[in-house]
């Protein structure tokens, strides 16, 4: 099984806690190029869809940046449950949306086994998750059985050109990691078939995708999001070196790197 | 309620909006100078195709010139029915021109006072910066309510009391007539006063803010906005109005101006009267 979908790799390494999660995201946060933050446009695409006493779920909440970069708007009578399979995480989670989340629900789980009623959501939000799981139709099925009918699923995903340019870079010093093989998350469940995938569930999915780049012009953000990624254990130091290098002749001849970022938001419903 | 002259019918259909040249007068500077990156009409749009059925029955009311829907051409779902209306042919006419290869938009003349569709005939309204211009909002809205299905949903956006306030204090003595800043503090409508009225024909209703600022390096656009709104143009209050904002683009680099909009999502029925 590849890593990118190995439970176990997923659970006890890579999501242990937050903090190889974090060095992803903190490249996101110091370089991105975005007319508009992604978690505020995210969460204002959730208001135009959820009534004022909604009740939602999101599967796989990650570290909680939904939740902490909203605090300010986050509707009195939304009733929130966050999950995730990592326990760590989890925990991570509730310190990082802070004061507020003692409002909300949070458990461990599997999105291919939840634990909750049939049609006990009104609105269900699976973000950059969807592509770990194992089975991605069971997945899929899952959310809709706790969906009301009338429920809308939120579910953010990258597409096949997501940061090519640093996978190309990765791959010429990692030739067999599979972090950084050709056959990642947007296989899975990508910008490209997710649509397919959603309507094994649902009949009705539109996709918006959110615009941005990178532009990173320091090294060692991008070389600790490398190493977010790669095998540690496996890691020959004098090639992460080489990458190292690589990557600040390009920053001191341009200027910046330019990475290209492909995501997007489907949303399904019916 | 300020200058009663700028919110005739008559005024509104035969001079403000006889065409698109005054509003469009408006969007430009809008356009030009925003700090945002992001271009508020695909922000909009993409908050329609979140919350929108893919086979949607849509109507606009006061749909202007069309903007809305030239700036996303690119991506109105093909299973979308939309019906654009405007109270001034003028105005409509020219959406008519720009759009009017699509199949799937139809055109009409239609007053949201009294709207001319059956009962339950649409899965959205849509209501842009418009319903502070109607004489009777109780009744619009209710009108809105009528020809929505009952799981349909209403977008109106409107403004907030501080939405150009710095464009509008520095004008005013030059454009009196208009009254701006009063303008701005009386909307029928606005993002302080607008959930309370829908919320009369409405369950519920969920606000979502736009702010951003503007930041103007040029004058002509600035003038060419503020004559935008009044019908009394004279050489003195456009040489005033020049001479005021180039002096502030001189000294700061450029006139900034804030911008307080955001969109009303409506849906549901008022819980019965006990």
């Amino acid at each position: 099984m590849p890593r990118f979908t190995n439970a176990d790799y997923l659970q006890q390494q890579q999501y242990q806690n937050s903090s190889n999660l974090g060095a992803r995201i903190r490249l996101h946060q110091l370089f991105t190029v975005a007319p508009k933050d992604i978690h505020r446009w995210a969460f204002e695409m959730l208001l135009a869809c959820s009534g004022s006493q909604s009740n939602i779920l999101e599967a796989g909440c990650g570290r909680g940046d939904l939740w902490a970069k909203n605090t300010d708007r986050i509707p009195a009578n939304w009733q929130v449950t966050l999950t995730d399979f990592s326990a760590g995480m989890l925990e991570d989670a509730r310190k990082n949306i802070g004061d507020i989340a003692t409002r909300f629900t949070m458990q461990q789980a599997d999105v291919q086994q939840l634990a909750f009623d049939d049609a006990s959501f009104d609105t269900v939000i699976a973000n950059y998750m969807l592509y770990h799981v194992p089975n991605i139709p069971q997945g899929i099925a899952e959310l809709r059985r706790v969906l009301k009918p009338s429920g809308t699923l939120h579910a953010f995903t990258n597409g096949q050109n997501h940061m090519h340019e640093l996978t190309e870079l990765v791959r010429e010093f990692f030739p067999t990691d599979d972090a950084f093989a050709v056959d990642s998350a947007a296989n899975y469940f990508g910008l490209e078939n997710g649509a397919d995938l959603l309507k094994t569930a649902f009949s009705d999915v539109v996709m918006l995708r959110y615009e941005s780049h990178l532009q990173v012009t320091e090294t060692q953000p991008l070389m600790d999001y490398v190493t977010s990624m790669i095998r540690l254990v496996d890691v020959d130091a004098k090639r992460l070196d080489a990458l190292h290098d690589k990557i600040a002749a390009h920053i001191a001849e341009k200027g910046f790197l330019h990475i290209t970022k492909d995501s997007g938001l489907f949303v399904a419903r019916g | 309620m300020s200058d009663l002259r700028l919110w005739e019918d008559d005024y509104l259909r035969n001079t403000q909006y006889k065409d698109a040249s005054r509003l469009n007068a408006r969007l430009q500077l809008h356009q030009r100078f925003s700090t945002i990156g992001y271009d508020y009409y695909r922000w909009l749009f993409d908050l329609m195709l979140a919350s929108f059925p893919v086979n949607a029955r849509i109507l606009e009311v006061g749909a202007g010139s069309g903007e809305l829907w030239l700036k996303n051409l690119d991506r109105i779902p093909d299973q979308w029915h939309i019906t654009l209306t405007d109270f001034a042919p003028g105005i409509l006419a020219d959406a008519q021109r720009a759009l009017g290869n699509i199949e799937r938009i139809a055109f009409q003349e239609a007053d949201v006072q009294q709207l001319p569709f059956a009962d339950q005939h649409f899965d959205a309204v849509l209501a842009h910066l418009m319903l502070y211009h109607i004489p009777h909002l109780a009744k619009a809205i209710k009108e809105i309510r009528r020809v929505l299905t009952p799981q349909g949903s209403l977008h109106a956006v409107t403004l907030g009391k501080a939405h150009m306030h710095q464009l509008n204090v520095l004008a005013d003595p030059f454009v009196p007539e208009v009254g701006l800043t009063k303008r701005g503090e009386d909307r029928a409508f606005s993002l302080e006063n607008g959930a309370t009225k829908l919320l009369r024909r409405f369950g519920e209703v969920q606000l979502i803010r736009w702010t951003d600022h503007l930041h103007v390096t040029e004058v002509e656009p600035l003038v060419d906005y503020v004559l935008s709104m009044t019908r009394v143009v004279t050489d003195k209050a456009i040489a005033g109005l020049r001479a005021a904002f180039a002096s502030d683009i001189q000294r700061d680099g450029k006139f900034e101006v804030l911008r307080d909009t955001g969109l009303f999502v409506a849906r549901g029925y008022p819980l019965a009267k006990e």
